[in-house]
């Protein structure tokens, strides 16, 4: 079902068998992209059933202006990092950083599937700055265009560019380091 | 829209049947009616009235984490001013009792008043033997003195 037919079901009053649809068409890539932000499946879970529940509560105030896509994203996006900034906060009160704390959470994730290449390279990224960390993850792990990315970050496609080019450095630069 | 075609750059995988289960669970959330503590609505609840209950619980969820911070502080300063009062103890004495005691150690009036009222360190100024003592160590002559003193005079 294409986004066109799910916006019209919810209109003609199917509120839940379109929301059904959404989670059908969504949640698993929603999983994977939430999954890039937290580092862990337990938190990639629990924030993806908040997410839903943000979609479903935030229906009856879609206009219609957006993409559904773009709009779900927005949101799926905006709630990890809003979840990002709690974990910051808890590190913060204990005397630790954020990027040692999801380091953490990449060594003890049980379902962490990668080689040793990749381990460092999910590291690096919990290294770099927010914005850049979100552009990289949306461009690297999920390959979407930068059009795409900036639609949902709303930010101008030059700044994205520049964002995942440096992003890009540090993170040779990080890998470097590492294995040096 | 694009696929996600590059799942194999992911270093992460799920347990098994982990989605299937996951559409059932989510399906579950229009039918759930939870309090709006965490901005989920109720079934009684409208649409314009929940907009405006969403916007102000997620301002509130918004700043919980940073009033929470700065009540943490502000009780840690309470009690460690408290501990701080308590241990270091008065240095100063109270009543009647105290002021006696303490008079030999902390005098309350002028420290010199021991050596008498007229004397110099009480007063803590030049007597007329020092001023003398001085110009006679100066070597100044008594007509050096004499003609300054005639000068102040006129």
């Amino acid at each position: 079902m294409s986004d066109q037919e799910i916006i019209r079901l919810y209109r003609e009053g199917y509120h839940e068998r379109a929301f059904n649809e959404i989670v059908k068409l969504y949640s698993e890539r929603l999983y994977w992209h939430v999954r890039s932000f937290v580092c862990s499946h337990d938190d990639a879970d629990d924030l993806l059933q908040e997410i839903f529940i943000k979609v479903w509560a935030s229906l009856p105030t879609f206009r219609g202006d957006a993409q559904l896509f773009t709009w779900i994203y927005r949101i799926a996006t905006n709630e990890a990092l809003n979840y990002l900034h709690k974990q910051k906060i808890r590190a913060t009160l204990s005397l630790e950083s954020l990027s040692g704390v999801m380091e953490k959470k990449i060594d003890e994730d049980a379902y962490f599937n990668g080689n040793e290449a990749q381990r460092m390279l999910s590291k690096a990224i919990r290294k770099l700055p927010e914005k850049q960390r979100t552009v990289f993850i949306m461009r690297y792990y999920e390959n979407m265009k930068y059009e795409e990315i900036s639609e949902v970050l709303k930010t101008s496609e030059g700044s994205l560019k520049a964002s995942y080019h440096i992003a890009f450095e540090k993170i040779k630069a990080e890998l470097k380091k590492i294995t040096d | 829209m694009t696929e996600i075609d590059n799942i194999n750059k992911f270093p992460f995988k799920v347990p098994d049947g982990y989605f299937e289960k996951l559409q059932d669970r989510l399906s579950h959330i229009p039918k759930e009616s939870v309090s709006s503590d965490h901005g989920r609505i109720s079934a009684t609840e409208t649409e314009e009235s929940f907009i405006g209950k969403e916007m102000a619980t997620s301002f509130w969820q918004k700043f919980r984490p940073y009033v929470a911070l700065a009540a943490s502080f502000a009780i840690a300063v309470v009690i460690g001013s408290y501990i701080l009062d308590k241990t270091l103890g008065k240095t100063k004495p109270e009543g009647t009792y105290e002021n006696m005691m303490y008079a030999d150690i902390v005098p309350v009036t002028d420290p010199y008043s021991i050596y008498g009222e007229n004397s110099a360190y009480a007063k803590n100024e030049l007597t007329q033997d020092d001023l003398e003592n001085y110009i006679i160590a100066s070597g100044t002559t008594v007509e050096q003195f004499e003609n300054t003193a005639y000068e102040d005079n006129h």
